[in-house]
């Protein structure tokens, strides 16, 4: 790590200068902008700016009845949307008191860690490709394509999936979702070795992310920081076990952590936490109850005044739905806290001092998504 | 309860006929234009313009499953080396006058492809009372084809390049065209 | 069912915030149905010392986020552990529109975007804030969307018309 000058006014413009990376930029994964402050080639400052993908999630939901958001969780953290969805749903039944079958909280878990799995591959794979490996791209992806296949045989959708409902989910599994994810859960098991082959021990990826991009401990504190980028660092939080929701208590699983807090530790923190998600599946698989897959809910529901905060956990870190009900169809306020909003900002902190170049391996080791930060 | 001061829901749009003219043929020979129009469809460079979930099955179509490489295209990063830009995603107004600047910077002959919903008319994100988007991106910039969906399967999007391959050309490549004249001919 | 290691926690947190507030309420919270174990209320002043109390037994800001009530504001902020037992602090704070409370973005770095996320969508301005201007709508825009008096707005008493 280099020593970080300080600049004062005399010096803007003679030595240090600024740089646009984005909004338009092929490695930024969506509309992100980052006003880098430069000495040379050393980075001194970093600013996100933030608001290109804004579509005022918070607003529609106040024009909105519960039923009519629906839609919209899925698409603030497209990469995760099925786990949005359910969590979103997991929120207005906590207001409400609605009680979910089993069954549906099994196939709930399935599908949420489905996803993780597929957002985990874009990941991984895009900060692989980040730092210039584009076969891994590639295969991660097309791995993606068996389980987007699989959750559009139940869903109807690719990407953006309203799937759960109040009560429950809105159909049952089939048989071939059933048998496909036995079998993908194989082909799966099967292909961790072709990506440590491929990438692990590479000389340049091992050199460009070890040692780049250190998270301390007391830094993620204050910047709340959660998810991988937080377990990177060493700290073992994940809310599936701090506060388990949903069927995660029944299932066996270990959160994976590194202790060295970089680029590569939140690389392998991804790469371990799909098998993880892999015997979660399995298990649910092996134990899955008979059942109906929806409780009986008002066509409408309407929560009972108050206030609720549901938490869980997506492929990014920690969301929150923060749900302010007065009594009626439509909500007061729904207030999402993003995971992505805080791992961001916390680019200030640890970006300066390094090159132009690491600062897009950090980025992409972050793994952000843009629209859950502007909502 | 009525309630007054509501955000405009999009932006008035310039004037854009005026704009854009569609740049004369480099030579005057109509059978040349007609080669250099093959020449261009079959290596249509895209400038990714990914802004939000649809930026996600563009990238699909990219690639190993549905693989755009075939067609010839290879997305740039830059729009001074790109012939087409698909705006994939919601426009909101602080985006506006960069997807101006990226149009215009843009050489000609250039195209516009608006995939998803939302590029089209603002999508599942329009609703009275809208603050944020621009209801479609032909309200900032001419838009050659639409495709719709949320998001639009990544077949769509091979559809919709192979749609402006048709209007590039002008009908010449046009399977659609051939495989239903091969059908009459052959009930004939 | 709270285990023993959360009742410790709760009431060691009720005594030494009551220290550090003694003007705020403490309540406990029904985690079941609201998702928090405690909750505080207070007015504009007292929240950095909260916010140096809860850094102090290693919480982590989740997320700050206002309410428009139509008489006043209602500034909330949730606390919550990586380290220890499960325990969510929500902290209110009550107060009139045109009032301004401190910012604690000294003690949490991570309130510097989310109190300007507050005042970019409410217009609250936070006192001692390094850099309070907008975050997510663009610089130029006047108005402050998450205001019920902003837009379209349905208040509860026109509510089929939303069922379009």
């Amino acid at each position: 790590m280099l020593n970080v000058r300080t600049i004062d006014d005399a010096t803007v413009g003679q030595r240090v200068y600024q740089l646009n990376l984005g909004p338009q930029h092929p490695s930024t994964h969506g509309v992100m902008h980052l006003l880098v402050t430069l000495d040379g080639e050393v980075v001194v400052k970093v600013e996100p700016v933030i608001g290109y993908s804004h579509r005022g999630h918070e607003k529609m939901a106040e024009n909105r009845i519960y039923e009519q958001f629906l839609p919209n969780p899925a698409r603030m953290d497209y990469l995760s949307g099925m786990i949005f969805n359910h969590g979103y749903c997991m929120a207005v039944e906590k207001l409400c008191g609605i009680e979910v079958p089993r069954r549906a909280e099994y196939i709930r878990v399935i599908t949420s860690e489905l996803n993780r799995i597929s957002s985990h591959f874009i990941g991984a794979m895009d900060f692989a490709m980040g730092l210039g490996a584009i076969t891994p791209f590639l295969y991660g992806w097309d791995d993606r394509e068996h389980i987007l296949d699989l959750l559009e045989g139940i869903t109807g959708s690719r990407l953006t999936y309203s799937y759960g409902r109040f009560g429950g989910v809105r159909n049952d599994i089939t048989k071939e979702f059933y048998d496909g994810t036995r079998r993908f859960i194989d082909r799966l098991r099967g292909r961790f070795w072709d990506y440590e082959n491929l990438i692990n021990q590479n000389i340049i990826f091992i050199k460009r992310s070890k040692g780049v991009g250190v998270i301390t401990k007391e830094v993620a504190l204050e910047y709340g920081v959660t998810g991988p980028t937080l377990r990177g660092s060493g700290v073992s939080y994940d809310v599936r076990k701090q506060e388990p929701y949903s069927a995660y208590p029944e299932f066996t699983f270990a959160i994976p952590t590194r202790e060295e807090g970089d680029c590569l530790a939140r690389y392998q923190v991804r790469m371990a936490e799909m098998e993880q998600s892999l015997n979660i599946i399995e298990q649910a698989l092996d134990h899955l109850p008979p059942g109906p897959v929806r409780a009986k809910v008002p066509r409408f529901v309407t929560p009972p005044e108050g206030d609720c905060y549901c938490a869980f956990e997506s492929a990014r870190g920690a969301v929150g739905f923060y749900i302010v009900s007065d009594g009626s169809r439509v909500p007061y306020r729904i207030k999402v806290r993003a995971p992505s909003f805080s791992n961001l900002f916390v680019l200030t902190e640890i970006c300066p001092g390094h090159f132009l170049a690491d600062v897009i391996a950090i980025f992409g080791s972050i793994d952000v998504t843009v629209p859950e930060i502007d909502r | 309860m009525e309630v007054k001061g509501s955000a405009p829901i999009c932006i008035p749009s310039r004037d854009l006929s005026q704009e854009y003219v569609e740049s004369p043929a480099v030579v005057g020979f109509a059978p040349v234009q007609d080669l250099l129009d093959l020449a261009r469809v079959n290596a249509l460079w895209p400038l990714t313009f990914g802004i939000a979930c649809c930026a996600i099955e563009m990238m699909a179509a990219g690639v190993a499953r549905f693989d755009w490489d075939r067609f010839g295209i290879i997305p740039r990063g830059t729009p001074r080396q790109s012939d087409v830009m698909v705006v994939a995603g919601t426009i909101p107004h602080k985006l506006v006058s960069t997807i101006q600047t990226l149009y215009d910077q843009m050489p000609a002959p250039r195209y516009v492809i608006a995939m998803g919903n939302c590029a089209i008319s603002g999508g599942p994100f329009s609703y009275d009372g809208q603050y944020a988007i621009v209801n479609g991106a032909d309200k900032i910039i001419p838009v050659d084809v639409y495709i719709p969906g949320c998001p639009p399967r990544p077949e769509a999007l091979l559809q919709g390049f192979i749609k402006i391959q048709i209007k590039i050309t002008k009908g010449i490549i046009d399977a659609n065209r051939r495989a239903d004249k091969a059908a009459r001919r052959a009930k004939k | 069912m709270p285990t023993a290691g959360q009742i410790k926690l709760l009431a060691e947190l009720k005594n030494s915030l009551a220290q550090a507030v003694p003007e705020g309420q403490i309540h406990p919270g029904d985690y079941a149905r609201a998702g928090y174990d405690l909750e505080v209320r207070l007015d504009q002043v007292g929240m950095r010392r909260v916010a140096r109390e809860m850094k102090a037994r290693q919480f982590y800001l989740e997320t700050i986020t206002a309410v428009d009530f139509i008489d006043y504001f209602e500034i909330v902020y949730i606390y919550s552990t990586y380290y220890q037992e499960l325990c969510r602090v929500m902290t209110r704070i009550r107060m009139p529109k045109e009032a301004s409370p401190f910012s604690i973005s000294a003690v949490y770095p991570e309130a510097i975007w989310l109190e300007r996320e507050v005042y970019d969508f409410f217009g609250i301005r936070f006192q001692e804030h390094p850099d309070l201007k907008r975050l997510i709508n663009p610089d130029e825009v006047d108005y402050f969307p998450l205001l019920k008096n902003f837009g379209k707005t349905k208040f509860t008493t026109d509510i089929d018309d939303i069922l379009c």
